[in-house]
């Protein structure tokens, strides 16, 4: 039982990690209509950024500085280069945002090298925040539920309350009247797609004490994001949300359960063949945020919130 | 796009000289795959050539899905893997004639694409893409965690020569083995261009550039696209099995995340909307994956470069570029374009110059003594810097002198000036 | 006689606004029959309702009797009902006898092998033809549709819909945008095209809806107010108060 808490806590704060990268990428997603393939890229360059950063002046002037670098790193790369390919329509945009991702990943090899780096915990977030019956929830989890949970109310707040929030949202749907309205769209889509990446940057920091930290760490998350964003419906911050949440739990729970997956198939444990059943779920953890996806394809097609469209 | 014009303003052409420049890819592609290994016997141009062969088939069967029927996917080394294990099993198990294992892999590629497109073509466009990643990585995971089937790290194994016995060839040599390959590739080249000629594709076409008006004439976006992946994936079993034949091992790479990567970097810098774009982007991948990657460890920011260049300077690709430069010759004649493709030319070389030797000396900095290209370590940078921005320089001028010539030259098209 | 298109209390809310209010309409076999109204009236949303394209939120639509509420857009058109669409849209990248020849190779199915798809066509083709010819785009055969005139391609998506083979035609502002020449060209190729067809047609230019329509309904505010001969709607008050004016009535005006 006091495993189920820490493990549903622990659930819940990778889940919020995984909801600042998808909410980034939602907002960018909506706006711009182009998925940012390079978004995972961004977490990475946050990670490694931070790691420079607080080997020099500190964890929380990494937390300061480190978005705000890679949130113009992404202004750059908005600017310069998928500006002059927006003409050639998405899927240009799909594609360079995916050669960023690959330039980005061997651009850190260079800088960092091949070899996996440790970020430390900052001393005053080490340790156990508190404790369910023996067992310790770490006080780094928690802030780093507490971030990303004000990080989602700044961002309701901002795009709910402010103008600027405002133009935002009309600048999602109506661009053209925007513009003659006399506001700066293209400077509008570049002050978004900055900010959806310095905010994967600022989960790159966050999480780079409790992930590796490698050149390699960008595919995996990044997959994972995607599949987040589609189960959660594609343009849905709320959906995001949720599939963030129930991807967050359900792997955190594989991970900790060495139950092998004969045993949860009770007695069909026979039709499966012998190597099969010795596999644990914590093997199979990798697999789990993929097997959703199919599952929820095939179930929902469009995903926890996401509209209905029936062909493009 | 500085280069777009109507190409209907060509000069009419005679039928002979159309049917002559049709059949230019076509020799191309015959004597890359005959005269090499005739010429020279470098094993590792062979094997070069097969895995040119493997990666040919491999990106014209991307190009189904992408120029085809509009749809990109990320994991397209699922079918492929998933193609060339199914054969490398059913080789194992029954010692099937080594030349009909590439057929078996087409199969299995098909089965594995009819299961998969189930799923994926529920959706279209960018949730199609984010499918089939999540697709690919389930696969690409699967194989790295469900024993048996993959072989765990070691993959699966075949030999070549365990097969059934066909009369005077025994696989064994990487020379006969190739002889297949390059049997098979222009095999399946030839039916995916067949295949393209169909009406099939054709409605595939329509659904690609307007799903909603395809529906409103009664044609249903789903199950063309369905069968468009099922195409797909048979051709990419081929490809697969390919390249099961030239290594014998189909391993968890086989169906990586970095190989659907791979092809997708091949058909874009080819060029999706020409049938030959992707055999030259095939053609350029291996380069850079074989020769390059020989080099030098910077190999894939080089290929990255070239990726970002192509998508941003030509979206088309290298044959849709050729195919328009090649349309302006027709309008415009040898002589005013000369000077304008040299400047292009030297304005490519300076550029290309200066970012191999940026590159080069970043890469001796970081990794020392491991890069073979180590002069450049020992050189002064600020020489180096010096080289550098005068290239740049060299090439970023050449580029406008080039640009403006096109303004001009367009301006006087404009007007009327020409006839 | 069972009309041949039937719209029975159809209504379709976006939200909390009501668009269409319960409408009724029906359209004989056969029959042209025009649908006007001020804009914002529903016209649009009407046509797409009934092509399949969004689902509404109360009532029926029948085809010859079939009920077609809910079927997609492609099983409607297979079925025999075809469209065109105020913003015209079609195959860019294809020839115009591609354009044509794909909607007649679906039109054709029924008369095919299932391998026919990948061989040839013949008699697909021979329908293209004939249907290129019938609305005047012969000499640009080959052109990529991307590459025509605005009225060019007006007539290539009424050749879709034509070459769809289908009995009932929905046209959505066919004569949008032209001039005087091209829209009485227009009106020719419509009437020609759809002798012995039912048509189904929003349209704003009056000129050309009392020359083509046997029949008129009009719809204000999500609701049909009037139908009848064009002669009839011409002399209804409450359609000349709500839509084509009168001097003395200003003060109803041009509806929502």
């Amino acid at each position: 039982m006091q495993s189920f808490v820490i493990d549903a806590l622990n659930g819940v704060s990778y889940g919020l990690l995984l909801f600042m990268l998808s909410a980034g990428l939602t907002l960018i997603f909506s706006m711009l209509g182009v998925l940012n393939f390079a978004h995972a890229s961004f977490y990475m360059l946050g990670a490694y950024v931070g790691f420079s950063v607080a080997a020099r002046a500190g964890f929380w002037w990494a937390l300061l500085i480190a978005p705000l670098v890679v949130g113009l790193m992404g202004a750059a790369l908005e600017r310069w280069l998928l500006r002059r390919v927006r003409p050639h329509g998405h899927l240009a945009e799909l594609l360079l945002t995916f050669g960023a991702a690959y330039l980005i990943g061997e651009g850190v090899k260079l800088v960092w090298g091949l070899q996996a780096l440790s970020v430390s915990v900052p001393v005053a977030l080490d340790g156990p925040l508190f404790d369910v019956y023996g067992l310790a929830f770490s006080r780094y989890r928690a802030f780093m539920m507490a971030v990303a949970l004000a990080m989602l109310v700044v961002l309701f707040a901002v795009l709910r309350v402010s103008k600027a929030g405002l133009i935002v949202r009309a600048a999602l749907t109506h661009p053209q009247a925007v513009e003659a309205l006399g506001h700066d769209v293209p400077r509008v889509f570049t002050g978004v797609f900055a900010a959806g990446t310095a905010l994967a940057a600022l989960a790159g920091v966050i999480g780079a004490p409790l992930f590796v930290v490698e050149p390699a760490m960008a595919e995996s998350v990044g997959s994972i994001v995607f599949v987040v964003v589609v189960i959660g419906g594609l343009g849905s911050l709320g959906g995001a949300l949720v599939a963030s949440l129930v991807i967050g739990c359900l792997q955190t729970f594989a991970v900790s359960t060495d139950l092998p997956l004969g045993e949860l198939f009770g007695d069909l444990d026979h039709t499966l063949p012998a190597a099969w059943s010795a596999l644990t779920l914590a093997q199979l953890a990798p697999l789990v945020p993929y097997v959703l996806l199919v599952a929820m394809l095939a179930v929902r097609s469009r995903g926890f919130f996401g509209q209905r469209d029936d062909d493009a | 796009m500085r280069d777009e014009f109507n190409v209907h303003d060509a000069r009419p052409v005679s039928r002979r000289a159309q049917r002559g420049r049709a059949a230019l890819p076509w020799i191309a592609l015959a004597l890359l795959l005959v005269v090499p290994p005739c010429v020279s016997s470098q094993s590792w141009l062979v094997a070069w050539l097969a895995q040119t062969a493997a990666m040919i088939v491999f990106a014209l069967s991307y190009n189904l899905l992408l120029g085809g029927a509009g749809l990109l996917s990320f994991g397209h080394a699922a079918s492929s893997g998933v193609g060339a294990l199914i054969a490398a099993q059913l080789f194992n198990r029954f010692g099937l004639p080594l030349p009909l294992l590439p057929l078996i892999g087409g199969i299995g590629g098909a089965l594995f694409g009819a299961l998969y497109g189930l799923v994926a073509t529920r959706r279209s466009g960018t949730a199609f893409a984010m499918i089939t990643l999540g697709i690919g990585e389930l696969v690409a995971a699967a194989a790295w965690t469900l024993p048996d089937w993959f072989g765990g790290e070691a993959g699966v194994a075949i030999d070549r020569t365990a097969g059934l016995a066909v009369p005077g060839f025994t696989f064994g040599p990487a020379r006969e083995a190739y002889a297949l390959i390059a049997l098979w590739c222009a095999l399946a080249v030839l039916a995916m261009y067949a295949l393209s000629r169909t009406p099939f594709m054709r409605l595939a076409h329509a659904v690609r550039d307007n799903p909603v008006r395809a529906a409103a004439i009664g044609c249903y976006p789903r199950r063309v696209r369905y069968e468009v992946v099922v195409w797909s994936s048979f051709f990419a079993g081929i490809a697969g099995t390919l390249g099961l034949i030239n290594v014998e091992l189909v391993s968890t790479e086989s169906v990586g995340m970095l190989r659907s990567g791979s092809v997708l970097i091949a058909t874009v810098i080819g060029g999706s909307g020409v049938f030959f774009g992707p055999v030259v982007g095939a053609v350029v991948l291996t380069f850079f994956s074989v020769v390059v990657a020989s080099m030098t460890r910077a190999w894939l920011l080089y290929l990255g470069l070239f990726f970002v260049t192509v998508v941003v300077s030509s979206p088309d690709g290298i044959a849709g570029w050729i195919r328009r430069q090649a349309a302006r010759l027709a309008r415009d004649g040898w002589r005013v374009c000369l000077p304008w493709l040299a400047y292009r030319v030297m304005s490519a070389c300076a550029w290309t110059l200066a970012v191999v030797l940026g590159v080069q000396w970043v890469y001796a900095q970081r990794f020392g003594t491991e890069e073979r290209v180590s002069v450049l370590s020992t050189m002064n940078p600020v020489w180096l810097v010096a080289a550098v921005l005068c290239l740049a320089g060299i090439g970023w001028l050449t580029m406008n002198i080039a640009a403006r010539r096109d303004r001009l030259l367009s301006a006087e098209v404009d007007a009327g000036a020409r006839p | 006689m069972i009309p041949a298109i039937a719209v029975r209390r159809l209504d379709k809310r976006f939200g909390a606004t009501r668009v269409l209010r319960g409408v009724d309409l029906l359209v004989e076999p056969h029959e042209r029959h025009a649908l006007i109204g001020p804009n914002g009236a529903g016209k649009s949303t009407l046509f797409n309702l009934i092509a399949g394209a969004a689902r509404p939120s109360a009532g029926r639509i029948e085809l010859y009797g079939a009920d077609i509420t809910r079927l997609a857009p492609a099983a409607i058109c297979r079925r025999g009902l075809a469209r065109s669409f105020q913003t015209t849209r079609c195959f860019a990248k294809l020839s115009v006898f591609d354009n044509l020849r794909c909607a007649a190779q679906i039109a054709n199915r029924d008369r095919m092998r299932w391998w026919q798809r990948y061989t040839t066509t013949r008699e697909a083709d021979e329908a293209a033809e004939a249907v290129l010819e019938s609305v005047a785009l012969g000499e640009r055969r080959d052109a990529i549709a991307g590459t025509l005139s605005y009225a060019e391609q007006r007539a290539l998506d009424l050749g879709l819909a034509l070459a769809s083979g289908a009995h009932t035609l929905l046209l959505d502002e066919p004569t949008a945008g032209m001039n005087r020449a091209e829209a009485a060209r227009a009106v020719e190729l419509i009437r020609s095209a759809t002798a012995g067809r039912t048509l189904l047609m929003v349209e704003h230019d009056m000129d050309v809806v009392f020359g083509l329509a046997d029949r008129i309904s009009v719809l204000v505010q999500g609701e049909v107010i009037a139908t009848g001969t064009p002669d009839a709607i011409r002399s209804d008050p409450a359609v000349r108060a709500a839509y084509l004016g009168d001097i003395d009535d200003v003060t109803h005006g041009a509806a929502r």
